[in-house]
């Protein structure tokens, strides 16, 4: 399952040549917070590729469903997933579609996906660069 | 080992958060949904909750509500997201014990959840008071029958279910925490929460802030509303130790709240109104410095109503072979030294004699070091301590090398290496100590002995000053210096 939702993940990125990968997110203060368990911050990464396409997923599901309160608490989870490693465009974006759930707009909620599906992505990407270039063992 | 509860639907946050608490030896269960949560608590009677305050289904404040159903003096942490904090700040107004805000800061945590484990075991180990020739009891215990005592116990019963304020005074290491434990659990209070803060363990602000909470923006930093411990602890009983260390502000605060259980959020105008019994303690001469202005005379006389006065170990004669026998048994048993049988009459004799400057605390941390030394099933003199074995180094510690350009002695290193060698195992207390001596030494040379200005350039109170001058035996003359 893993490998599956990389290959899913590495499909939908689409990353813009002029974004540095690391303004995406803050790997120092991310692995500070995690108590300097470069591990651990392994571990978070292949969570979130795991778990960040699926809630989106299923987040349009129930957005499309006119289930607000669920949906709410998919975006929810999605901006606690961000923000562990201090990427604010994404958390923000996150919170945005949490906010519309919450007040019952979907359609407002609709109309943010794509903003919070690219944020996803281009977040993904640079978690992936990281990971290849930190890889455990190789100090 | 002490276990925590974490219910969270985030299974990154659950992972982070167990791998986090295992390296600090405590045993994490981790379920995702409110009713697994309940059903686990029942089941293992955790130390300490973590709730998420966002669940599948529910609110953290409805589950909330039903684990204080279970157990009302669960420490329970909740989890929110950093922009969402109402939910958590009124569950803390219920009596929730703190809030941490997501992405989790580890460290931070862990620190927190240590803290809980630690009010958690004052507010539910029984301090049992043990006076008469009878089996030890198996709980954490006040050993004594010497008159003073037996005084202290009698005083425990007539002030425990009285709902008012206690001072309890004493040296360092003489009980004063037990004592409060004691008063909280046999007060009409036991069933409510127990808080116990330490005023000299964290800065003026930190601690204004600590006990009456804040408002958002008050300050630099407060970027949302905090619960003070007074607001959180309403119908419970809050600890004060070290109160001599509190600035005058708080003094102040602290005064209005015993008068009138009110106060006010910092940065806020809204009254609150609370219910708490205060238990206080210090080992600082409140009356002196009451006289030089250091302590408000009219809280002094609000705190002063009721007082326990902990003798010191030196003057509790034959409470010290007691006490010896109860910290040897439970030494061993913690330490699975299950072969000891006891102490020669030799040993047992430098041990009766010893002064015990550090009172109870360091007759456990003797203890301790002798086990650790012992190669037999007696304890005979050459397994104790040198502190005991060779009585100069008690009344002249061991001073470390001269810094040339003051004449203060500054240098830990020679110290440390020593005490390794020695194999102690009170190494981090020792080490600040030789820290706290340097300190206050030079700064009262650069002050010329003006422990007005130390106070200022150190930020503590000049009772503490005055605390630690006699404890180090420091000399204030023109040059300052630690009396060999």
């Amino acid at each position: 399952m893993r490998s599956e939702a990389k290959d899913a993940a590495k499909d939908e990125v689409k990353v813009s040549e002029s974004i540095e990968p690391y303004k995406l997110w803050n790997p120092d203060v991310a692995l500070r917070r995690m108590g300097a368990d470069t591990d651990l911050l392994h571990t978070m990464v292949d969570y979130f590729l795991e778990d960040s396409l699926l809630l989106l997923q299923e987040l349009r599901q129930r957005i499309d469903a006119g289930d607000a309160a669920e949906a709410s608490r998919i975006a929810h989870s999605l901006k606690g997933l961000c923000s562990n490693f201090e990427a604010e465009a994404a958390t923000r974006a996150g919170a945005a579609v949490e906010a519309a759930c919450m007040a019952g707009t979907l359609a407002e909620a609709s109309s943010l996906i794509p903003t919070l599906t690219e944020q996803l992505s281009q977040l993904s990407h640079a978690l992936m660069e990281w990971k290849e270039s930190h890889s455990l063992g190789a100090g | 080992m002490p276990n925590v509860v974490v219910i969270d639907d985030d299974r990154s946050v659950c992972e982070m958060i167990r791998r986090s608490l295992e390296k600090i030896c405590l045993t994490v269960s981790s379920v995702a949904t409110a009713d697994d949560g309940l059903t686990l608590i029942r089941n293992v009677s955790p130390d300490v909750v973590l709730l998420d305050v966002m669940l599948p289904g529910t609110s953290g404040l409805e589950v909330f509500q039903k684990i204080r159903d279970i157990d009302r003096k669960l420490p329970i942490i909740f989890i929110t997201a950093g922009s969402d904090s109402s939910t958590a700040i009124r569950a803390m107004q219920l009596g929730g014990f703190d809030y941490v805000t997501k992405p989790l800061d580890l460290p931070a945590l862990s620190e927190l959840v240590e803290k809980a484990i630690a009010t958690r075991r004052m507010m539910n180990t029984p301090v049992a008071m043990h006076m008469s020739d009878g089996p030890f009891p198996e709980t954490e215990s006040f050993v004594g029958r010497s008159p003073a005592m037996l005084e202290v116990f009698k005083a425990i019963g007539r002030v425990a279910a009285q709902n008012v304020p206690v001072l309890i005074r004493g040296e360092s290491g003489t009980g004063k925490e037990l004592v409060a434990r004691a008063i909280y659990q046999n007060s009409a209070r036991s069933g409510e929460c127990f808080m116990a803060i330490n005023c000299a363990a964290m800065p003026d602000a930190l601690l204004e802030s600590e006990l009456f909470g804040h408002e958002k923006g008050a300050f630099t930093g407060a970027d949302k509303q905090r619960i003070g411990k007074f607001e959180a602890c309403s119908g419970g009983t809050i600890f004060l130790d070290e109160i001599g260390d509190m600035s005058p502000l708080v003094q102040g605060k602290i005064l209005r709240l015993l008068q009138q259980q009110e106060f006010e959020r910092v940065g806020g105008n809204k009254t609150i109104k609370t219910d708490v019994r205060i238990v206080t303690a210090t080992n600082l001469d409140l009356d002196q410095m009451v006289v030089d202005g250091e302590f408000r005379e009219d809280l002094f006389y609000r705190l002063n109503g009721i007082t326990i006065t902990l003798p010191p170990l030196r003057k509790r004669g034959e409470d010290v072979s007691l006490l010896l026998e109860y910290y040897l048994r439970v030494c061993a048993r913690e330490m699975n030294r299950h072969d000891c049988e006891g102490i020669s009459p030799e040993a047992l004799e430098m041990l009766t004699q010893y002064s015990w400057p550090g009172n109870v605390r360091e007759m456990q941390s003797v203890v301790r070091q002798s086990l650790l030394n012992a190669t037999g099933p007696v304890i005979v003199p050459s397994f104790l301590p040198p502190e005991l074995t060779t009585p100069m180094l008690s009344k002249t510690p061991e001073l470390p090398q001269i810094d040339n350009a003051t004449g203060v002695p500054s240098d830990l290193a020679p110290f440390v290496n020593r005490r390794l060698e020695a194999d102690s195992r009170n190494l981090y207390a020792e080490a600040l100590e030789q820290m706290e001596r340097y300190l206050i030494t030079r700064v009262l040379q650069a002050t010329e002995g003006n422990q007005t200005k130390a106070s200022e350039i150190l930020g503590i109170t000049r009772g503490k000053i005055r605390d630690r001058v006699n404890l180090f035996q420091i000399s204030l003359g023109t040059v300052v210096s630690v009396e060999e």
